[in-house]
């Protein structure tokens, strides 16, 4: 199930690609787990922290956690970054998940973002809840 | 045939037609109507006698929407003229495969809740009394 929640996460991320989003500032730039070695910033990783089973008598719900990391440019200042967090922020709150074989996901941030250094770059860390019943 | 604990994922609940939800959890009260008829003669020891059973379920689960069965309530037991008809049928309470308790109940209270906050989800609870006999079925021997 959780190749199918990645799919959709990814799917939601980068639902919007018209020019002046989320995804247009990062070019694309969206990895699961890690970015390539040469990457080029900006841009963002996710990853799929938590997804337990989620019972109720009608089957397997999801409620599982992602977090997605924005990497930016340190030169360019924080605020930079920042844009692109709120673009983030303003497209993906309560926006539609499509996981197959589960109807009415949905996407919540529980953290919408902690900011620190990481080398050579600035990190916005995000999590999100989703939530979908089979 | 050995005991099995009942545990983990499992069970299910079919609440009465027309009061909807997605069921997490249940629970059953069997009360058998104890009347204390503690007399001179008992020598001092207490004396019971049961008188009759009465049966109290709860049901949990989320509050759901977007489908034709997913009201609540059903919407004549709540029109402007109060509909108790509305509010009584069957009900199955399932706690393993095979293991059951059904009758014919009657929802006699129902919350719902919802919070802003995010990862919450609506909750509804619907609270049930047996009309009448409860039929046990617990298969031993499956």
């Amino acid at each position: 199930m959780s190749q199918a929640l990645t799919e959709g996460v990814y799917g939601a991320l980068t639902a919007d690609q018209s020019a002046g989003t989320f995804y247009d500032d990062l070019s694309g730039r969206i990895y699961e787990l890690a970015a390539p070695e040469d990457a080029a910033l900006p841009h963002a990783v996710f990853n799929l922290v938590t997804d337990p089973p989620d019972e109720t008598f009608s089957g397997d719900d999801i409620e599982a956690t992602v977090q997605i990391d924005l990497y930016g440019e340190r030169r360019l200042g924080a605020a930079a970054l920042g844009d692109i967090q709120a673009k983030l922020l303003a497209e993906l709150q309560g926006a539609a998940v499509t996981v197959a074989g589960f109807i009415g996901g949905v996407f919540m941030f529980t953290e919408r973002g902690q900011r620190s250094i990481d080398g050579g770059a600035h990190r916005i860390t995000l999590e999100a809840l989703i939530q979908a019943n089979a | 045939m050995a005991t099995k604990n009942i545990t983990g994922p499992g069970g299910g609940f079919t609440t009465v037609t027309g009061f909807n939800g997605r069921y997490e959890e249940w629970s059953l009260a069997f009360d058998f109507g104890a009347v204390d008829v503690t007399a001179f003669d008992d020598n001092g020891w207490n004396n019971t006698d049961l008188t009759s059973c009465k049966v109290t379920g709860t049901a949990t689960g989320i509050l759901q929407y977007d489908d034709t069965n997913a009201t609540p309530l059903p919407a004549a037991f709540v029109a402007s003229t109060f509909a108790p008809a509305s509010g009584a049928g069957s009900a199955t309470f399932t706690a393993q495969t095979g293991c059951t308790v059904a009758g014919t109940f009657a929802v006699t209270s129902s919350n719902m809740a919802r919070s802003a906050k995010a990862g919450t989800k609506g909750s509804v609870s619907h609270t049930l009394e047996n009309q009448g006999a409860v039929t046990l079925t617990w298969d031993e021997t499956a």
